[in-house]
C-alpha cells in the first residue's frame, strides 16, 4: 500500500495504520510523565473554547455598539477606554467587531467540520461494515481525494461558484471528507468481529442498527477528537480563504477580512492587526490544546506518540 | 523496486486523470463564457457562436476534455488565457520558478530548525527544553501564517525597514515570506520529530546498543535517528507539496510572483483557462513528489517496498 499521511487526520491516526511503537519499561514511564505534563492541554484549551463560545453567545451583551456602526468622526482611532481595540477606518469599534466575528468564526468552522464529518462518517461505516467492491471504490476514491492538496481543491470550488462565506464553508466542508471516512472505516473493520458486534447479529439485530448503536459509539472517542483538531484546522483555513478575498466577504466583521482591511493600514493603525490576529491564534490554540487533551483522556491508543 | 514504482506512477497517473477531468468539469461550464470575454461587449451573437465554434466550445464536455488532455499531453498545449490571450503554458512558466524558489527556502528553513527543536526536546524528554519546545509548537501550529505575514511586514519591513515590503527581486525580498511560510512547518516537523525520537528511543535495540557500550552519539546518529526519521520524511513529501500547492496566501500576502498568486488573481478575474492549467500542473507536481517519497521510504525501510508488491 503506497503510503499516505493526512495532515487533517495524521494527529487522531486512524487504527488500521500500524503502530511502530515498542513498550519497553521506560516508555510506560515516559508515557506516565507525558500524561501529567498534557493536563493543562484539556484545561487551557477548555477555558479557551468556552471564551469563544461565550463571546459569540454574549455578543449583543459584550459589544458597546453595533459591529457596523460608521462614525466618520472618530475614524482609525487608537485604543482607548471607550474603544479598547481603537476603531477602523469607517469608524467602526473594533472590539464590537471581533466581538460579532466569534459568531462567524464559530459558524463557520463547525459548519464546515458537520459538512465534512456527516457524509464522511456515514460512508466510512457503510464501507468498512459492508466491505466488497464498494468499499475498494470508494476507497480509492477517497485516496485519490487525499493525495490532492486540500486548500487547492477548495479553491476550485470556490472559484465555481463564486467567493462568499457559505462557498467557503461548502468548499472546505467537502475537502474535510475523506479524513472522517478514513478514520471511520478503519475503526468499522476493526469492530466489526468483535464480540458485542457478533452478539448483536447472533440475536438478529438490524444491520443498520448494529451500525449506529453498537459500533458507532464505540467509535466516538477518536471521532470526537478528530472533530476538535478539525475545527481549528478549518478556522485556520476560511480566515485565510477570507483574508485574501475568496472567503467571507468585506462588511462581514469576518476576523480574516478584518485582518486584510487592517493591512492598508499597517503603518499608520497598527491595532487594526493586532485584535484580529489574537482572535484567530487563541481561538485555534483552544481547539487544538483540547483535541490534544481529548485524545489523552478519551482515545490514547490512537495518538503518535 | 522496480515494480513498486511502476505501481505508484500508474496510481498518480489514475489520481491525475480523475483531477484533471473534475477540475476541468467545474471550471468548464461557466456562466462567462470563455468565448464571450475573448470577443468582448462589442461582438454580435454570431460572433460568438463563430468564435465557440472555432474553439471547440460547442462540443460535448468529454470530447472537450479528451482534446484537452490530447494537447496538453502531446504539445504541452494548456489553451490561452481569458483576458490575455497568452499561452497558459507560457504563464506557468514565467510564475513556476518564483514558487520552487519560496518553498525550497521555507523547507530548508522549517527542516533545519523543526529537527533540531525536535531532536533537542527529545533528548531532554519532559525537561525544561522539552517543555518550551512543545509549547513554541502549539504556539506555531495556532498562529494564522496570513497574521504572522502582517506583523513580519509591520516590524521588519515598516519599522526596522530591513526588509522590502513585497514584491521579487534580490535574496532579501525571500526572506519575509519563506519565514511566514516556514513558521507553521516548523511547529509541525518539531512535534513529529520529537514523538517519532521518543517512539524509537525505548525500542529493544536501542537498549541493546547502549548496553554494548556504543557511544550516545552512535546510538542517536545510527540508531534512534535514523529509524524515528521515516515517518518524518513521509510528512516532509507532503509538507513540501503543501508548500507547491499552499503557498497562494502568502505569496498573496508578499505579491509574490509565484503559481499560487496567479491562480487567485485568475479566480477574481474569472480567467478559468489560467486557474486549470495551475491547478493540473501544482497536482503534477504534487503527484511526483508523493511517488518520490514513497520510493525514498521503500529504500529507507524495505519493508515497505515488498509489503506493496
Amino acid at each position: 500500500m503506497a503510503l499516505k499521511v493526512d495532515p487533517g487526520a495524521s494527529r487522531a491516526l486512524s487504527q488500521d495504520r500500524q503502530r511502530t511503537n515498542v513498550s519497553a519499561p521506560g516508555a510506560s514511564a515516559q508515557r506516565a510523565r507525558h500524561h501529567a505534563l498534557l493536563r493543562p492541554n484539556l484545561l487551557i484549551g477548555g477555558v479557551l473554547v468556552s471564551l469563544l463560545i461565550l463571546t459569540a453567545l454574549l455578543a449583543p451583551l459584550l459589544a458597546a455598539y453595533p459591529p457596523d456602526q460608521i462614525k466618520p468622526a472618530i475614524r482609525l482611532q487608537p485604543p482607548s477606554l471607550a474603544h479598547p481595540f481603537g476603531t477602523d477606518n469607517f469608524g467602526r469599534d473594533m472590539f464590537s467587531r471581533v466581538v460579532y466575528g466569534a459568531r462567524i468564526a464559530l459558524q463557520m468552522s463547525l459548519l464546515s467540520v458537520l459538512l465534512a464529518a456527516v457524509p464522511g462518517i456515514w460512508m466510512g461505516l457503510l464501507a468498512g461494515y459492508h466491505r466488497g467492491w464498494g468499499e475498494q471504490a470508494l476507497s480509492r476514491i477517497m485516496d485519490a481525494w487525499l493525495a490532492f492538496p486540500g486548500l487547492l481543491l477548495a479553491i476550485v470550488l470556490v472559484a465555481r461558484l463564486g467567493p462568499s462565506l457559505n462557498t467557503t464553508v461548502l468548499a472546505l466542508g467537502v475537502v474535510g471528507i475523506p479524513s472522517f471516512y478514513r478514520l471511520t472505516r478503519g475503526g468499522t473493520i476493526s469492530a466489526r468481529h468483535a464480540l458485542y458486534v457478533e452478539a448483536a447479529r447472533s440475536i438478529g439485530v438490524h444491520h443498520s442498527r448494529i451500525l449506529l448503536r453498537h459500533i458507532l459509539p464505540n467509535l466516538a472517542s477518536p471521532l470526537i477528537v478528530l472533530v476538535t483538531l478539525r475545527i481549528g484546522t478549518m478556522l485556520l483555513a476560511a480566515g485565510g480563504l477570507s483574508f485574501i478575498g475568496l472567503g467571507a466577504q468585506p462588511p462581514l466583521p469576518e476576523w480574516g477580512a478584518l485582518l486584510a482591511a487592517g493591512r492598508d493600514y499597517l503603518d499608520s493603525a497598527w491595532w487594526l492587526a493586532l485584535a484580529p490576529g489574537l482572535a484567530f491564534t487563541l481561538s485555534v490554540m483552544g481547539f487544538n490544546l483540547l483535541g490534544d487533551g481529548l485524545r489523552d483522556a478519551l482515545a490514547p491508543d490512537t495518538r503518535i506518540s | 523496486m522496480i515494480g513498486y514504482l511502476l505501481k505508484r506512477l500508474g496510481s498518480a497517473a489514475l489520481v491525475l486523470i480523475a483531477v484533471s477531468f473534475l477540475v476541468f468539469a467545474l471550471l468548464d461550464v461557466v456562466p462567462g463564457d470563455v468565448a464571450e470575454i475573448l470577443a468582448g461587449d462589442a461582438a454580435s451573437a454570431e460572433d460568438v457562436a463563430a468564435l465557440r465554434h472555432e474553439m471547440g466550445l460547442d462540443l460535448p464536455l468529454p470530447v472537450r476534455y479528451l482534446r484537452f488532455a490530447e494537447a496538453a499531453i502531446l504539445h504541452g498545449d494548456l489553451g490561452k488565457s481569458a483576458v490575455s490571450g497568452r499561452p497558459v503554458a507560457d504563464l506557468l512558466i514565467s510564475r513556476f520558478g518564483a514558487t520552487v524558489t519560496l518553498a525550497l527556502a521555507s523547507l530548508a528553513l522549517s527542516l533545519t530548525v523543526g529537527t533540531m527543536a525536535g531532536l533537542l526536546a527529545a533528548a531532554r524528554t519532559g525537561g525544561y527544553l522539552d517543555l518550551a519546545v512543545m509549547a513554541l509548537t502549539t504556539l506555531g501550529e495556532s498562529l494564522p501564517s496570513f497574521w504572522v505575514s502582517l506583523l513580519l511586514i509591520q516590524v521588519f519591513a515598516l519599522k526596522l525597514g530591513w526588509l522590502p515590503v513585497l514584491g521579487a527581486g534580490g535574496p532579501d525580498h525571500l526572506v519575509l515570506p519563506a519565514v511566514a511560510l516556514a513558521l507553521p512547518a516548523i511547529a509541525l516537523i518539531a512535534r513529529l520529530v520529537r514523538s517519532c525520537l521518543l517512539d524509537v528511543k525505548g525500542a529493544d535495540y536501542v537498549r541493546t546498543a547502549h548496553a554494548k557500550g556504543l557511544s550516545r552519539l552512535i546510538v542517536w546518529r545510527d540508531h534512534i535517528f535514523r529509524n524515528g526519521i521515516l515517518p518524518v520524511i513521509t510528512m516532509l513529501g507532503l509538507y513540501l507539496g503543501n508548500l507547491l500547492g499552499g503557498a497562494f496566501i502568502i505569496e498573496s500576502i508578499f505579491a509574490w510572483p509565484g503559481l499560487g498568486r496567479l491562480v487567485v488573481q485568475a479566480i477574481f478575474d474569472r480567467d478559468f483557462p489560467v486557474v486549470v492549467g495551475a491547478v493540473l500542473l501544482i497536482a503534477l507536481i504534487y503527484q511526483l513528489i508523493n511517488v518520490v517519497v514513497d520510493m525514498a521510504h521503500a529504500w529507507l525501510d524495505p519493508r515497505v517496498g515488498h509489503e506493496a508488491i
